[in-house]
């Protein structure tokens, strides 16, 4: 598979050592929020999807990423990027807008709507999610909230969020939610679907 | 043979003692171990498939690490799969193995056609189908789904897909009913199967 043109992703291709730097989701990574060094340098990096309303995202970032985060990403040895992937309940895609409008203001504030959005999964609906962002974000956050909402559908956030489902779709993610992509030294080693293990994780990056 | 439902009773009692009987001997338990194993394996594993085939079959990682690989692919092992998910597919890949286990006993020492069969069938490929949280992708069923641009179709089960497990364990129940029926009237070791219509 050639650098960048083709897919190296979680549908039973095979991923053969594709740099980051040329995979669908490296392009323009650094516009994404990361955990940990910065994923072009990390001697490891797991680049992962994510739906907000999807129930095993939650449990893979309260289990799995919480985990890697102590373990490897505090001592500089894994980076972990995130980009918001609406393919699974309606109400993700309007929940990923806000996501990317909160984050091109503040990232902390992403990260803490982002675990807002798992924690609390049963509460939103298409109709309800906006405005209960809006004021999650009033409450908890020192941002403009009602700003963020009006910005939700600019045609800057909708791109940003359009380049993320492109880019999923490239790399072979499909509608699997949380698809990650696990790169060591920079190079792919393979592709992981659903909510898999620390274990797993650490495995398939000679953690 | 006419294919009755199980609606009374003596009709569940009669899959039950039909299945104590033959997994009460060795070579039929061990058979159906083996098989709900290999079962639950490729269930687990065909919703990870390019880590199968990068890390897992091919790759360079050493043989204990393959190991790990595919243990914490299982339920209950790994976090794959809710609790609830991963009962229901263990329930599945119990009942493969008892079902595929009588059905090998009729077989084999009944000398008959596998009555039943295309029940285990069934069962088996709804359990595929739905192994893992349907909503958020399980790998197969999206692969069949978007073969009829019905991908979403799932998210509209108000259980997200676990409706499919559920199918799957109604099959396998009426497989193996109808396996138990068609032994009506012969022996397992010498007990008689029969427990009265």
């Amino acid at each position: 598979m050639g650098g960048g043109s083709g897919s190296s992703g979680s549908s039973g291709e095979s991923s053969d050592g594709v740099a980051l730097a040329d995979h669908p989701l490296g392009e323009n990574l650094a516009e994404w929020p990361h955990l940990g060094p910065d994923p072009f340098e990390a001697p490891a990096t797991l680049v992962v999807l994510d739906d907000p309303s999807c129930s095993r995202c939650a449990a893979f970032h309260q289990g799995t990423v919480a985990e890697l985060e102590s373990q490897y990403v505090e001592s500089g040895d894994l980076s972990i990027a995130v980009r918001p992937y609406p393919v699974v309940y309606a109400w993700g895609e309007p929940a990923a807008h806000a996501l990317e409008a909160t984050l091109a203001r503040d990232e902390a504030a992403f990260w803490a709507l982002l675990d807002h959005y798992f924690a609390e999964q049963g509460s939103f609906n298409t109709d309800n999610v906006l405005d209960q962002t809006e004021t999650w974000l009033g409450d908890n956050t020192d941002l403009d909230a009602a700003a963020v909402i009006d910005d939700v559908d600019s045609e800057a956030i909708t791109s940003r969020v359009e380049a993320t489902l492109a880019a999923g779709e490239e790399a072979g993610a499909g509608n699997i939610t949380p698809a990650s992509f696990a790169f060591v030294d920079g190079a792919l080693q393979t592709s992981l679907n659903g909510s898999v293990s620390t274990s797993t994780v650490e495995t398939a990056l000679n953690l | 043979m006419s294919k009755r439902l199980p609606t009374r009773r003596a009709d569940l009692r009669l899959i039950g003692r039909t299945l104590r009987l033959v997994l009460s001997i060795p070579a039929y338990a061990g058979f159906a171990v083996l098989t709900a194993w290999g079962a639950l394996t490729a269930f687990a594993l065909s919703q990870n498939l390019t880590l199968t085939s990068d890390l897992i079959v091919g790759g360079s990682l050493p043989l204990a690490d393959r190991l790990v690989l595919v243990v914490e692919q299982y339920p209950f092992v790994g976090t794959n799969y809710s609790a609830l998910d991963g009962a229901a597919l263990l329930l599945v890949v119990s009942l493969v193995g008892a079902n595929l286990a009588l059905v090998t006993y009729h077989l084999r020492e009944h000398d008959l056609s596998a009555a039943g069969s295309g029940g285990s069938l069934l069962g088996v490929a709804l359990g595929v189908l739905g192994a893992g949280c349907a909503a958020c992708g399980s790998a197969l069923l999206l692969g069949v789904l978007s073969l009829f641009g019905a991908s979403g179709l799932v998210l509209l089960l108000p259980l997200g897909g676990l409706e499919l497990s559920l199918l799957a364990v109604l099959a396998l129940l009426l497989s193996t009913y109808w396996v138990a029926d068609g032994m009506r009237g012969g022996e397992i070791q010498g007990c008689p199967v029969d427990i009265g219509r």
